[in-house]
């Protein structure tokens, strides 16, 4: 489903953030990325996501070449990915339930649909009661969870989270990814980036290393953890 | 596309609500911009239409040979409204010519005896005046060509400077207006763009769930929209007041003067809601435009 051939990405002012960097990830994967701080994790999420495009080499993503997609592609590109961040990023006057509208609304969904989908999503997550609260009202782990809720919203074949678990306190943190793996079973591709090893080694899932922009572990195939 | 539609409405209230200091400010400085372009082109309409009434008081004599009949006279009238630009063209007879002049000189008795019985020296004449003064010389040397036409009074000095405070008037009055234009835009363009740090996190998670970018804009177009027609409904309300109170005031003070509001009321509406208008939501698309350049802006600021 994803593969990258060769890639090198050097930044504007000089940085190799990523140097002959080779992987495939097939489609229902659940992967793991570490590494220190700097070395080239977040780079490589932000080439997924088409934020940045590589300096050389290809990024092949369902079938389609990042490099040949055009800015008026990019919106329907995003679309088949959801996006969880670090600093959760919801929109501070907005409740929990328009936080997670919104991402249907600004792709045109009509109000019924979103009537429809949000509390569905919102109770996957065990948000429903909170749903007209905002999000300064939630504890860490809740906003990352309506994070979560927003990513899934619209039925995305690949979710992205790049340290969702940075600022949640280490209890939330296992429950978050939990969810992930709950999401993963479903048959979404999981993609998280994060340097908590402890979370890491709960989970048998497959463990991409990354140093110096440089991949240098990959644990391979995934243990199956529902066998 | 109905639902959507309500949607990016209700966005751009909510923007305008979120932001209403901003939105105050702009609705602000575009009306104080309206203002003064309103009272431009409404000081220069009036100047121009007291242009048109000081030409029409100085109408052109067409002084007739002694040897034109009555008859002759008709087709010399024929002649000189075939130039064109014609506005008005009426005869006066040697006989009201000497009645209006005996009527002037009344108070010196020993003139109007030294006078009578010389109206047969008067010539006959058409009192003519033009619609377009820019194009007197013109339309006066066309109308000296004419045969049987003795001698035309020919007044242009005073017409020429009447062109060129006309023209100085008009000129001037839309440098105001332009020059008034662009700094309503600049400063609605900064005060929109001070919103944008706010916004830039709206905007990166519309980016990253795939928002087109007129999806991204167009709240903001709607935005632009609200404050231009609000501040061109303000701007209309208060110059409708200041122009019909001071016309009243003028008209009672001096005979002339003072275009009627009810001629042109509804061109100095549209004229407003449509800057307004386009003010407005130029300043936002401009201020969006550096936001929706770039591919990036997701993942950090
Ligand atoms: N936009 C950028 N411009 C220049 N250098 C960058 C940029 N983004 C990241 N870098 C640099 O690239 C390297 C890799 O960064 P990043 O991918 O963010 O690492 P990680 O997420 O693993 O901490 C770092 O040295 C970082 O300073
Ligand atoms: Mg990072």
């Amino acid at each position: 489903m994803i593969e990258f051939r060769n890639v090198y990405k050097t930044y504007d002012n000089g940085t190799k953030a990523l140097r002959d960097f080779s992987l495939r990830i097939n489609e229902g994967e659940f992967v793991f990325i570490v590494g220190s701080s700097g070395s080239g994790k977040s780079t490589l999420l932000k080439l997924l996501m088409r934020e940045e495009l590589p300096s050389s080499g290809e990024i092949i993503v369902a079938g389609r070449r990042l490099s040949t997609l055009r800015h008026k592609d990019l919106p329907f590109y995003r679309r088949t990915m959801g996006i969880v961040f670090q600093d959760f990023r919801l929109i501070p006057n907005m409740t929990v339930f328009d936080n997670v509208a919104f991402a249907m609304r600004v792709i045109g969904m009509s109000s019924k649909a979103v009537r429809k989908k949000v509390p569905y999503v919102l109770g996957l997550v065990g948000l429903n009661e909170k749903a007209r609260c905002y999000p300064k009202e939630l504890s860490g782990g809740e906003q990352q969870r309506v994070g979560l809720a927003r990513a899934l919203i619209n039925n995305p074949a690949l979710i992205i989270a790049d340290e969702p678990t940075g600022n949640v306190d280490p209890r939330m943190s296992f429950e978050i990814v939990d969810m992930l793996n709950e999401i993963n079973r479903r048959g979404t591709t999981v993609l998280m980036v994060t340097h908590e090893h402890s979370l890491v080694k709960k989970f048998h899932r497959r463990i991409i290393e990354i140093q110096n922009g440089e991949l240098v572990a990959d644990s391979g195939p995934e243990v199956d953890y529902y066998a | 596309m109905l639902s959507s539609t309500k949607y990016l409405i209700r966005e751009g209230f909510r923007n305008l609500w979120t932001n209403r200091l901003m939105s105050f400010a702009s609705m602000g400085v575009l009306i104080c911009c309206l203002l003064l372009m309103g009272s431009a082109a409404l000081v220069s309409v009036n100047i121009s239409s007291a242009m048109g009434w000081l030409g029409d008081q100085n109408a052109v004599m067409v002084f007739l040979g002694d040897d034109v009949t009555a008859e002759l006279s008709d087709s010399v009238k024929t002649q000189i409204e075939a130039v064109g630009n014609i506005k008005t063209i009426e005869f006066v007879s040697r006989e009201d010519a000497f009645a209006s002049i005996m009527s002037k000189l009344s108070d010196d008795a020993s003139m109007v005896d030294a006078l009578s019985d010389t109206a047969e020296f008067l010539p006959n004449a058409y009192k003519v005046t033009f619609d377009d003064l820019s194009r007197f010389e013109v339309t006066v040397d066309q109308i000296k060509q004419i045969e049987k036409i003795q001698h035309v009074s020919d007044k242009r000095d005073f017409v020429k400077r009447l062109n060129g405070i006309n023209k100085v008037v008009s000129v001037v009055g839309l440098w105001i207006v332009g020059m008034l234009f662009v700094v309503s835009l600049f400063i609605i363009t900064n005060t929109i763009k001070l919103t944008m740090y706010v916004r830039k996190l709206e905007i990166g998670i519309m980016k990253s769930v795939g928002a087109t970018d007129w999806f991204i804009r167009l709240p903001f177009l709607v935005e632009g929209i609200i404050i231009g027609l609000f501040s061109g409904i303000v701007s209309f309300g208060l110059v409708t007041y200041v122009y019909l109170t001071a016309s009243s005031a003028v008209t009672s003070t001096f005979t002339i003067g003072i275009v009627p509001y009810s001629s042109f009321w509804w061109i100095v509406l549209l004229g407003f809601l449509f800057t307004g208008m386009f003010a407005g939501s130029s300043g936002s698309l401009i201020s969006i435009r550096k936001y929706l350049k770039n591919d990036g802006g997701i993942s950090n600021d």
